[in-house]
């Protein structure tokens, strides 16, 4: 074995084994964020909101009243 | 107002949702108690009655000084919102343009707008370039989506026009109508109760039951307008206290 193939085989691993710790790490980091309640509520607001069933609702609306307050009307 | 307090009360308790809005110009007119309290009674009343949003009016900011507009806002036990009233001179909105409620899985979005307009101290700008600005935002956010807007019914119709996903706008100022428009292709509804007329505003208002399906798209709606005649009840609570504001005096 020559010099500079040990010295490339080396390289080869140092790269392996960077590459094989940042999956680990990052793979990690992804776990602890979807596990976290907090994070999840904090990531909806980026999904299209939908709902799980139907909803029924009453809207009462009024405008231009004036503020007006008599006690009849 | 009594009468408007009960029929709110009774159709709340029947509801399984209910949203209670105001498109604007509801905060003072040209009488009193509204006029001599600076609009704290209407803020209170609408307190009171349980009101979830109000959009502003450009009445609403040009009767009062800002310090007592902002005086009234904080006052109010729910949001004012205006997504095109801003500061002279500067781009800083006066006001929360939005809010997003929670109802059961869904959520509501709200979106306010005043009409153009302007005081020395605050401008409305083009309500339409405002929806346009903020629709999406607020699309982003809620899956069911109401316009609760004073710019008028001609302004209104141009934006469910051009803005698509509005479920329904809720309009105040300019028009009113006996029945919904539906605007195509877009599919909004408006809704207007009310045009403001010297000595008997605030006798109208308008009901809507709306249907949304899962993805929150509006699937079946039935809307009518209610003139609160003596027919209707009064809600006693609130009787006794706009008749001790109107006839006792408020300061």
């Amino acid at each position: 074995m020559t010099k500079a193939s040990s010295h490339g085989g080396a390289r080869r691993d140092l790269l392996i084994g960077t590459g094989a710790f940042l999956l680990f790490a990052l793979g990690s980091l992804a776990l602890l964020i979807a596990l976290n309640p907090a994070s999840q509520a904090w990531f909806s607001w980026f999904r299209s909101p939908t709902g799980e069933g139907s909803i029924a609702i009453t809207l009462l609306h009024t405008n231009d009243t004036w503020g007006y307050l008599r006690a009849i009307g | 107002m009594a009468r408007r307090a009960a029929f709110i009360r009774f159709q709340r308790d029947q509801a399984q949702h209910a949203l209670v809005l105001d498109a604007g110009n509801s905060l003072l007119g040209d009488s009193d108690p509204a006029v001599r309290t600076r609009a704290r009674t209407s803020i209170e009343a609408m307190n009171r009655m349980g009101y979830d949003a109000l959009a502003l009016g450009m009445q609403d900011i040009s009767l009062l000084e800002l310090s007592e507009l902002r005086e009234r806002m904080a006052e109010a036990q729910f949001p004012v919102l205006s997504a095109n009233a801003c500061l002279t001179g500067t781009t800083e909105l006066l006001t929360d343009p939005y809010v997003v409620l929670a109802m059961a899985d869904h959520r509501v979005g709200i979106l306010g707008l005043t009409d153009a307009g302007g005081t020395e101290e605050v401008v409305a700008t083009d309500p339409v370039l405002a929806a346009r600005k903020w629709l999406p935002r607020l699309q982003r956010m809620a899956d069911i989506i109401i316009l609760l807007s004073h710019a008028g019914l001609d302004i209104d119709q141009v934006i469910a026009g051009q803005v698509p996903g509005i479920d329904v706008i809720v309009s105040g100022h300019t028009g009113s109508l006996t029945q919904p428009i539906v605007s195509r292709p877009s599919g909004t509804i408006l809704l207007h109760a009310d045009h403001a007329v010297r000595g008997s505003a605030g006798t109208r208002l308008g009901i809507a039951h709306l249907s949304f399906d899962k993805a929150g798209s509006l699937a079946e709606y039935e809307w009518r307008k209610i003139i609160l005649t003596s027919e209707f009840g009064e809600d006693p609570e609130v009787a006794a206290w706009a008749q001790e504001m109107v006839y006792g005096g408020c300061e």
